[in-house]
């Protein structure tokens, strides 16, 4: 079972809240939270335009790019997912699989570039630039990790011979969360790639 | 058998496409700031219209009640626009 359907008054169609409506508390925070950090880094940007520049031309746009391409498709998956598991399609757990895979691959990208730069000598404390980055990538891999922990549980849930009452929710919710690390790098992406011009 | 792309593939393609595009404007490096800038406004604008299309299609916000399309909505409008007033004022 997945949240009920409801009936909008004025269009008369059928509507549905994917996942707990509690959990668009938290997603809403969430955006927020980043919201104002995205702003910070841009108030700050503007504050030191040279050093942002500067600093901001260590990182590798290619491996951002790379980044975000490897989430879309983890996105796309996980929304194929959803769908194949409300049809009751019990081959479902290699699309988890695949955008397991993906969240992955986000992970060692995100790590070889990181080491890269501190191979160099650039860390959280080198400039404002830099620790503007390492709290947005790294607090993004915080819920990237959440995310890829919900995903294992939401492939296990869909394996189950049994269907319980609320996997449907589960399944959902955990799908949208997901989706929610998706969008907030879409984000992080072009700020901290390309606004040291 | 013929393969027909769902809603979601043709979004998929269409967010790949966008972040091709990002990638050439960061790479176009253009020497006159004002082009450089409005580079990045460009790419600030496509970065909240694939939120919003990630949120509308994949996250299935357009099949949502309307108070959570307004929600997605209005954060795209007002972080879209807020972040690239902040960036133009700089």
């Amino acid at each position: 079972m997945s949240s009920p359907d409801v009936t909008d008054e004025r269009s008369g169609t059928r509507t549905h809240v994917p996942g707990e409506a509690g959990l668009w508390i938290l997603i809403c925070a969430d955006l927020f939270v980043f919201t104002i950090l995205f702003a910070g880094f841009l108030v700050d940007r503007h504050d030191n335009p040279a050093m942002f520049s500067r600093s901001g031309q260590e990182l590798t746009l290619a491996i951002g790019v790379a980044n975000t391409l490897v989430l879309l498709t983890s996105s796309l998956l996980v929304a194929r997912f959803v769908q194949r598991h409300r049809a009751g399609d019990p081959a479902v757990g290699r699309l988890a699989l695949g955008a397991i895979g993906c969240g992955l691959l986000f992970l060692v990208l995100k790590v070889f570039e990181w080491t890269h730069l501190a191979s160099n000598d650039f860390g959280p404390v080198t400039d404002t630039f830099f620790s503007w980055y390492f709290v947005l990538t790294g607090l993004h891999l915080v819920h990237l990790l959440f995310g890829l922990t919900g995903l294992f549980v939401a492939r296990r849930v869909a394996l189950r011979r049994e269907r319980k009452e609320h996997d449907g929710l589960v399944v959902e919710g955990i799908a949208t969360y997901w989706h929610m690390v998706d969008l907030l790098w879409l984000v992080i992406f072009p700020l901290v790639y390309l606004t040291a011009v | 058998m013929t393969y027909s792309p769902s809603r979601n593939d043709i979004a998929w393609v269409a967010l790949v496409v966008a972040t091709l595009l990002t990638w050439f404007l960061g790479t176009s490096h253009d020497d006159e700031v004002g082009a450089a800038h409005a580079g990045v406004v460009v790419a600030l604008v496509l970065a909240f219209a694939k939120a919003w299309i990630v949120g509308n299609e994949f996250m299935e916000i357009r099949h949502a009640p309307r108070w959570l399309r307004s929600v997605l909505a209005g954060w795209v409008l007002v972080a879209g626009s807020g972040l690239i007033g902040i960036y133009l004022l700089g």
